[in-house]
């Protein structure tokens, strides 16, 4: 009888200890989120056109294993026709020219917490008096824990 | 009774055996030592062609990882063979702090003062762990004429 009561014992002791340490792993995340810009209502897409003095609506889908975080764009020139690693390739480039006004817009925007995927739906006016031409648009977006994903968009400034 | 005892005996090892064991996996588990960054220069200048023309901007490229998530990132250039001119760039906000895996891509302003000759460009990343890694590349600057 004594020994049955010490083998129960040591076994709870046991499965407790083995529960108490399951509980203290956080399961590391290492998977990145991702970015879709490939369906039918994303923009803008690849060779896209931007007219000066109207707006655009950015719109793309973020997804993540876990929670996502954040999300920044990042709209420059490429008048000196440079390249980036995330380029899905360039469209039509014009002659290499000196930006005199380019448009430029830097932002970062965050994504409500909890969320495993997000639709992001962002109003961006284009100035009338910016240079027209070739311009990157640079897609990012982390998700909690700072994993993120790049994505890069060759697109037009026209009249 | 005997064969009990034996067996309590035996028992009782291994209940401390067990459970020294799953502590100590519990503290490996918990703690892990995040890598160091890792820098990778992809471009310096347009085309990498490690050339950069005083007045105007320098064309940056780089992939960096670092799993404890990014702290700081220095660009540090400075002239060599007597050249005596640096400039320094420090991102401390922005997109990149916080992250864990970026596309460095930015366009550094280079004066005019910049004298034409030989430089050193150094790429140094902080993680939030306070572990440092530097890659570093040669490059020249020009004048337009």
């Amino acid at each position: 009888m004594k020994k049955t009561h010490f083998i129960s014992i040591s076994m709870a002791f046991i499965l407790l200890s083995a529960i108490a340490c399951n509980k203290d792993k956080h399961p590391i995340d290492d998977v990145p989120p991702t970015i879709d810009g490939g369906f039918a209502g994303a923009f803008p897409k690849q060779c896209g056109i931007l007219k000066r003095g109207e707006s655009f609506t950015f719109r793309a889908r973020f997804t993540d294993n876990v929670e996502l975080g954040s999300f920044s764009l990042d709209v420059h020139h490429n008048f000196d026709h440079h390249s980036h690693s995330t380029e899905l390739g360039e469209c039509t480039l014009e002659p290499v020219k000196a930006p005199v006004n380019p448009f430029v817009l830097i932002r970062s925007y965050d994504i409500p917490a909890g969320q495993q995927s997000y639709e992001a739906e962002i109003t961006i006016p284009v100035p009338a008096d910016v240079d027209p031409g070739s311009y990157h648009f640079m897609i990012m977006v982390s998700d909690h824990t700072g994993w993120t994903d790049m994505k890069g968009l060759s697109v037009h400034i026209t009249e | 009774m005997k064969i009990i005892k034996q067996h309590r005996s035996v028992l009782g090892f291994a209940v401390i055996a067990g459970l020294i064991l799953s502590f100590s996996s519990c503290k490996k588990d918990t703690d892990p030592i995040p890598d160091v960054p890792v820098i990778t220069i992809l471009e310096i200048g347009s085309g990498n062609s490690h050339t950069g023309t005083a007045g105007s901007d320098l064309h940056l490229e780089a992939q960096i990882v670092a799993e404890a998530g990014i702290k700081e990132i220095e660009i540090d250039i400075h002239g060599e063979d007597g050249i005596q001119y640096s400039i320094n760039h420090k991102y401390t906000d922005g997109k990149y702090i916080g992250a864990k895996n970026i596309e460095f891509h930015e366009h550094i302003d280079i004066p005019h003062a910049a004298p034409a000759g030989s430089y050193h460009l150094h790429f140094i990343v902080t993680d939030k762990k306070g572990q440092r890694t530097e890659a570093d590349a040669d490059l020249t600057i020009n004048h337009d004429h």
